[in-house]
């Protein structure tokens, strides 16, 4: 038997100095963590959301229209953060969105970037309007800091008050304040633009319809060519689930990518970014070149995915799409991965660079998901299925590139280039008819028809001689048709010929 | 629920749409200046001056209606609600809104803290408009009379000068329905008399001004009488209360104070408020001749007084 005085039990109490370790480095950028919560909004089950950064991202404002939460709610979820709470009665939403958060991390996203955080709320039916402020520059501090003469923590990680709320109202007001320094500049966009076509270009105050023909721009190779308010407005757009812009892809293929498009339609989901309302930044720029569009779906053991792949002649610009981004509950894993999930770049190294494309993945990758949101356990049964089913589909796709956008165009453009060769070879004997004779043309004429069967290649056509071929060719001719004298005059004019 | 400063800017007021259009006048007036705003305003969460600065092209618009960069430079709102900032923000996207109290912004009204960093840039726009759509306050302080408000004004006048001298303009608007205490009417009374007594000429002025019922209580000190003093009374003390006040405490900093505008409106369904525009440019005789700037400031303070009828007509008292 068991001797009860060895024994003892207790709950683990994690300081919350944790949030400050866990958010650390968590987030590569800024954009990141403002993701964080506006995927938060979209879990309340808002239509819009309304983000405010300019002029100078000394506060920035969320605010939604989503179900707001109570006090008994924030108390439950920030006294314990990082435990799964957020599906406990369900993993969709009221009205069926599949939530995004899931250990319930996104609010302490915000510790990232600055030093205070208020948040204003009410639920519908509820007279209470929560205001509550979190102090992050409290919660860094080590307990000891924070003990008074009993060793008790006496001074709180946050401050809340209810006040009036009209009963009908239902929003969060999510208010960072005192941004950290870097993140305030790059969420303001201080930083130098490289800008597009020499000038330096910011998408702040553009209509959403006028931010699609810029990322379509041949001369836009990368987002670092616009300032980092343009960028982190851009990397927010692409993980959060908001509509496509409506020219970001060719129309030949719309049709193709209609289930893509009316699926994130369908979540009725709007951010207004400083007066922008958000779109993802993926467009698939054509350039007048030869394309391939391709859809797939995979119905494996462990996992469901659907996708397209796009790929258009020549490195794919803006680089930061080159490559695939995976979806999972409708939001971004991370940016474009340009491995295409570690697929071997000794195959077909040319043309993975002139690819991009999204894969819409099942719930059941959610498991392989790091905390991060933006990288994925490479040995979860579930990404290993899917990377292995993705490859032979990608592998499929480079192949029909090679031969659609990259072969049969090369034969075409060849074709046509012999065909213009040949018409200069008629047009340099029309005009030397002065001193050809009609049998001579003739017989020029014939030599180089590409349309008889008997006559010459397209290689014979377009084939390039060196300087010392040429030579090795006239010397021979002329000492066949020629007599010695004009053989050798005709040879000193062409080697004077050749040098001018 | 909507704050009542809010429902009160947002109400359509054709007197208060007047003044708010005269003001929007001297904005377009400005001059830009390197790094200096041109406007501090505490415009509401409903933001009606900022639509009118849009709809007169003095802050222009990106394609999607943000604020353009160069004029969120300019144009500055102050809001002590996190909530309205929101809201303000919202609707005027890119609009810098900073989220404090005015006697934040000059931190406090006593004179030993001074605001720094930008928001001591803040305080030195070319014109402020402190509308505070509530009543004066007031306060003692070893049995002198202070007006926080008014403090804070005097603070702004200093900031003004330096580190150079910028010469501005400020806008400032009360609400009449001002309740005293006792002794704060004492003390209210105490200081016009001794004004009074003080210059001749300003007691004149004063006296046609207010009228006999109020220049009585003043000169014998009826505290009991201007305690019950109706809000168009309140209306009458303050239009010469404020303006003596803030001449008295801001040209010992070097400013010559001209009161440009002296209205009130409001009444019937309305709050009544009392409004004022004044200009402070910088005089060198302050320092040789502080009395004289003082003087020709005191006797500007009634020179531009009158009414803004309930249609939005402006009546100048002769």
């Amino acid at each position: 038997m068991p001797d009860d005085t060895n024994e003892f039990t207790g709950v683990v109490r994690v300081a919350s100095t944790i949030v400050d370790y866990l958010s650390s480095g968590l987030y590569k950028s800024p954009g990141a963590c403002l993701k964080e919560l506006i995927n938060n909004s979209y879990d309340a089950d808002a239509s819009k959301v309304t983000v405010l950064v300019k002029p100078d991202a000394d506060q920035i404002i969320i605010s939604d229209d989503g179900i707001g939460f109570t006090k008994a709610q924030f108390q439950t979820h920030f006294n314990h953060v990082s435990e799964s709470l957020k599906r406990v009665e369900s993993d969709v939403t009221e009205r069926g969105r599949p939530k995004i958060g899931k250990i319930g991390i996104g609010f302490i996203a915000a510790n990232e970037i600055c030093e205070e955080m208020e948040i204003l709320t009410t639920v519908k039916g509820s007279d209470e309007l929560l205001r509550v402020t979190v102090d992050f520059r409290q919660m860094r501090k080590p307990q000891s800091e924070r003990r008074e003469n009993d060793g008790e923590v006496v001074k709180g990680d946050y401050h809340g008050t209810t006040e009036i709320a009209e009963i009908d109202d239902h929003y969060t007001y999510v208010f960072l304040k005192e941004i950290k320094g870097i993140a305030r500049e790059m969420f303001s966009g201080v930083q130098f633009s490289w800008g597009v076509d020499g000038d330096g270009i910011s998408l702040y105050g553009l209509k959403e319809s006028s931010i699609a023909p810029i990322l379509t721009k041949p001369t836009l190779k990368s987002w670092s060519q616009l300032d980092f308010y343009s960028q982190t407005m851009l990397e927010v757009g692409l993980n959060i689930p908001v509509r496509y812009a409506p020219s970001w892809a060719p129309a030949q293929y719309r049709h193709q990518l209609s289930t893509f498009v009316k699926q994130v339609e369908n979540l009725d989901f709007d951010v207004i970014y400083d007066g922008t309302s958000l779109r993802k930044p993926t467009v698939l720029p054509s350039d007048n070149q030869e394309t391939l569009l391709s859809t797939f779906a995979i119905d494996g053991k462990c996992i469901r995915a659907q996708g397209y792949l796009y790929a258009r002649h020549g490195t794919f610009h803006p680089n930061e799409q080159n490559g695939v981004l995976i979806r999972i509950r409708n939001a971004a894993v991370g940016g474009y991965d340009s491995t295409f999930l570690e697929y071997p770049r000794s195959l077909s190294q040319l043309i993975q660079r002139w690819v991009t494309g999204e894969i819409w993945a099942s719930d059941e990758l959610e498991e392989a998901l790091n905390i991060d949101r933006a990288t994925l356990r490479v040995t979860h049964e579930a990404y290993a299925e899917l990377q292995r089913e993705f490859h032979k589909e990608l592998a499929r796709f480079l192949n029909e590139t090679r031969q659609i956008v990259y072969s049969e165009p090369a034969a075409k453009r060849r074709s046509k280039n012999a065909e213009l060769e040949a018409a200069k070879i008629s047009d340099i004997v029309e005009k030397a008819s002065q001193t050809l004779s009609p049998s001579a043309r003739k017989k020029i004429a014939e030599s180089w028809d590409t349309q008889s069967s008997s006559g010459p290649g397209e290689n014979e056509v377009l084939r390039k001689y060196t300087v010392s071929e040429i030579y090795e060719i006239a010397i021979d001719v002329a000492n066949e048709v020629l007599s010695k004298g004009e053989a050798s005059r005709f040879i000193q004019a062409l080697a004077q010929r050749l040098r001018s | 629920m909507p704050r009542p400063v809010d429902e009160a800017m947002a109400e359509h007021r054709p007197a208060k749409e007047k003044i708010r259009k005269t003001w929007i006048d001297d904005v377009a007036l400005v001059t830009a200046v390197d790094n200096t705003p041109n406007y501090l305003t505490l415009c509401g969460e409903s933001g009606r001056e900022i639509e009118l600065l849009i709809e007169r092209k003095l802050i222009r618009l990106r394609e999607n209606g943000a604020i353009h960069e160069d004029d969120a430079q300019k144009f500055v709102a102050v809001e002590a609600s996190s909530i309205a900032v929101a809201r303000l923000k919202t609707q005027f996207p890119g609009l810098r809104v900073l989220e404090i109290s005015t006697r934040d912004l000059v931190h406090s009204e006593r004179m030993n803290r001074w605001p720094d960093g930008d928001h001591a840039v803040f305080c030195r726009a070319q014109i402020i408009n402190l509308d505070y759509n509530g009543p004066l306050e007031s306060s003692e302080r070893d049995g002198q009379l202070i007006f926080p408000d008014l403090e804070v004004v005097s603070k702004l006048a200093i900031l003004h000068g330096l580190p150079d001298v910028q010469n501005w303009r400020l806008f400032l608007t009360f609400k009449a329905d001002v309740v005293w205490s006792e002794e704060t009417c004492r003390l209210i009374l105490k200081y016009l008399k001794h004004n009074f007594d003080f210059d001749n000429e300003f007691r004149e002025k004063s006296c046609r001004f207010l009228g006999d019922r109020l220049v009585g209580m003043i000169d014998d000190t009826q505290v009991d009488q201007f305690v019950g003093l109706t809000s168009e009374e309140c209306q009458l003390i303050l239009q010469v209360l404020v303006p003596k006040k803030i001449v008295q405490l801001s040209y010992p900093s070097g400013w010559s104070i001209k009161t440009i505008r002296n209205y009130r409106y409001g009444g019937g369904t309305t709050a009544r408020m009392v409004t004022w525009a004044f200009t402070f440019e910088w005089d060198v005789r302050a320092t040789s001749e502080p009395q004289v700037v003082y003087r020709e400031s005191l006797l500007d303070v009634l020179a531009n007084v009158g009414e803004i009828e309930s249609d939005g007509r402006i009546c100048i008292a002769s």
